[in-house]
């Protein structure tokens, strides 16, 4: 069991014992809540402590917003184990930060990065996990719409700003996390890509 | 201290919930792991 779980686990046996009648559905329910805040913030407080060390917290946040923006609709893979996670999230958001500040991207190489990104988000979004299966096809569809949206808005911030570091950043922030929601990463991650869609097609996972 | 305890937890568990429902529309575990989530959230149609 990872930390935030075991942590979580503490927290929720000391909640049941506080609160009596709460059934083992809704305390499972919290436990979840709790692991998926502590899983959360403690690595995101990690890199933007990290950002504002190395001087470039603004640019981070551009990166980090627009990564996370698409990453809401349009999910993808996760790491499978805890102390995975933390170096994978920082070599990506400050891999993006590198590419976004070092190359600039004209409108042709932007365009060609955003149609490869819309056919992967068209085509593979929202790209679920075992962890958290999306199986309900009206949200599904829903989180594709979404998804779209998004990736349509920040195409039109990346031209709006073209030429600037911001444009370039939002720009390679859009493509890892098109990156992420490919079968092939999933693959290569050790992960299963479409279990909702397996499950709601009533197959075997 | 006991005072305080029950309206903590009753503070704690109503974030969690929150967290844990709002986690079955949408995806915010950006960072790159996520704890695994129990049946009764998973939406079906």
């Amino acid at each position: 069991m990872e930390f935030p779980e075991r942590i979580s686990g503490k927290i929720t046996r000391a909640i049941a014992a506080e609160l009596e009648g709460l059934s083992e559905e809704k305390l499972a329910e919290i436990d979840y809540g709790i692991a998926a805040f502590i899983a959360n913030s403690y690595k995101t407080a990690f890199i933007f402590i990290l950002a504002i060390l190395l001087n470039v917290f603004q640019y981070f946040l551009i990166a980090f917003v627009s990564f996370g923006a698409l990453r809401t609709f349009a999910s993808g893979v996760h790491a499978k184990r805890e102390w995975t996670c933390l170096p994978v999230s920082i070599i990506l958001f400050f891999g993006i930060l590198y590419l976004g500040m070092t190359i600039e991207l004209n409108i042709y190489m932007l365009s060609t990065i955003f149609i490869l990104c819309f056919t992967a988000v068209l085509r593979y979004s929202p790209a679920d996990t075992e962890e958290r299966p999306i199986v309900s096809r009206k949200l599904r569809k829903k989180l594709k719409i979404l998804s779209v949206i998004t990736t349509l808005v920040l195409y039109a911030i990346a031209l709006y700003s073209l030429g600037t570091k911001a444009s370039s950043i939002i720009t390679f922030a859009v493509l890892v996390e098109s990156i992420l929601i490919l079968p092939a990463t999933y693959r290569l991650a050790g992960s299963m890509y479409g279990v909702g869609i397996k499950i709601s097609n009533k197959r075997e996972v | 201290m006991k005072r305080f305890l029950k309206p903590l937890m009753i503070l704690i568990s109503t974030l969690a919930l929150f967290i844990a429902s709002t986690s079955t529309t949408a995806c915010y575990m950006w960072s790159l792991r996520e704890p695994k989530m129990p049946e009764s959230l998973i939406k079906r149609d």
